[in-house]
């Protein structure tokens, strides 16, 4: 019976993890993904600060992201957000937009990576 | 110290607890008793624990999910094997009697993959040297082998000799290098006063002793700790 209960409170760890996991990562996944689609709409780049929105947004989400996402995924995306705020301030638009890319391409990999399908479990 | 070393021995630290009360939660059992379900679970947490202590980019939480789902179904694998002979037979295999009747069932060994050197060197880790002696020898799911010999070639017990022997009990140990074992002593019904006593009589202290082991009939053995100051 001890041994049940024990099972009993692991499998509630195991969810409980697993769904505040799952719930941190969609949250910041899809904020980060709505504020990189609104960066590549941009016409006048400076004026909007956009580019330093989303690295002050990231800065504040990567501490509890990395109790549950790959260390190196969230540096590269910091590094890519600290890209865009160099562009935005020198007006670079290309430079902008194409480490835009990067981040919205890392984001949608997290986002896969949570999705329970045969591509992940393989 | 680097902020990535503390990381390292932060990590280190959380995951010797975690490996720790898993291996506690599976049960007692020493590597060479291990049912192969254990075996397994024994193997993977080993590996994925040092996963995230190698490479420091992996969130820890990862690593902790999967041992508490290998303890979790380790767990609920020895519920169902207990209830379930079927799935006993499946999870853990079964004992397999590679000896019958004093004869070697060479087509059974042939199917646990042992052989003869094996069989012979098992046998003389269990104090037998004859194959002769043996009537039946089973080797167990754990792959160890248990022997019954032939009557008349087994060891006489005081039954047979018909001797009357008084049981004197198990020796405990009741003090451990000055420290006492509550646990023996209620094991032996008796409590520290009781102890004091009997230490009394020997005219030693709690302090003094090094080991101490007694049994129920009252015998007991001390030896006192060296360089005592």
């Amino acid at each position: 019976m001890k041994r049940l209960i024990a099972a009993g409170i692991i499998a509630v760890l195991i969810f409980a993890v697993s769904f505040t996991g799952a719930t941190v990562i969609n949250s910041a996944v899809e904020t980060a993904e709505q504020k990189i689609e609104q960066i590549q709409k941009l016409d006048e780049i400076k004026s909007s600060k956009k580019g330093e929105d989303f690295y002050y947004f990231w800065e504040q989400k990567r501490e509890l992201l990395a109790v549950f996402v790959n260390h190196e995924k969230i540096d590269e995306i910091g590094r890519l957000s600290a890209k865009m705020v160099s562009a935005e301030r020198l007006e670079k638009k290309s430079e902008l937009f194409e480490a835009a890319n990067e981040i919205l391409f890392i984001i949608r990999g997290l986002r896969e990576d949570e999705q329970f399908s045969l591509y992940t479990l393989l | 110290m680097g902020d990535k070393m503390l990381k390292v021995i932060a990590r280190t630290f959380l995951m010797y607890i975690f490996v720790t009360l898993s291996v506690r939660l599976m049960g007692k059992r020493q590597i060479g008793d291990m049912q192969p379900t254990e075996l397994v679970v024994t193997l993977l947490i080993s590996e994925i624990a040092a996963i995230p202590l190698q490479d420091v980019s992996q969130p820890i939480s990862i690593g902790l999910v999967a041992i508490f789902m290998l303890v979790f179904l380790e767990i609920i694998a020895s519920v169902i094997i207990l209830k379930n002979l079927r799935l006993r037979r499946i999870f853990s295999g079964k004992a397999v009697a590679v000896i019958k009747n004093g004869v070697i069932d060479q087509k059974a060994m042939r199917n646990v993959r042992i052989t003869i050197f094996d069989l012979v060197e098992m046998l003389r880790m269990q104090g037998i040297f004859e194959l002769d002696d043996i009537e039946t020898a089973f080797l167990e799911v754990n792959g160890s082998l248990s022997v019954r010999q032939k009557p008349n070639r087994a060891p006489l017990t005081p039954e047979q000799m018909k001797l009357n022997i008084t049981d004197k009990g198990i020796p405990m140990t009741v003090i451990s290098d000055g420290t006492v074992v509550d646990s023996s002593l209620k094991f032996l019904s008796l409590t520290r006063d009781d102890l004091r006593l009997i230490l009394k009589k020997e005219n030693k202290t709690i302090k003094e002793i090094f080991l101490m082991t007694l049994n129920k009939s009252g015998e007991s053995i001390i030896i006192k700790k060296e360089n005592n100051k």
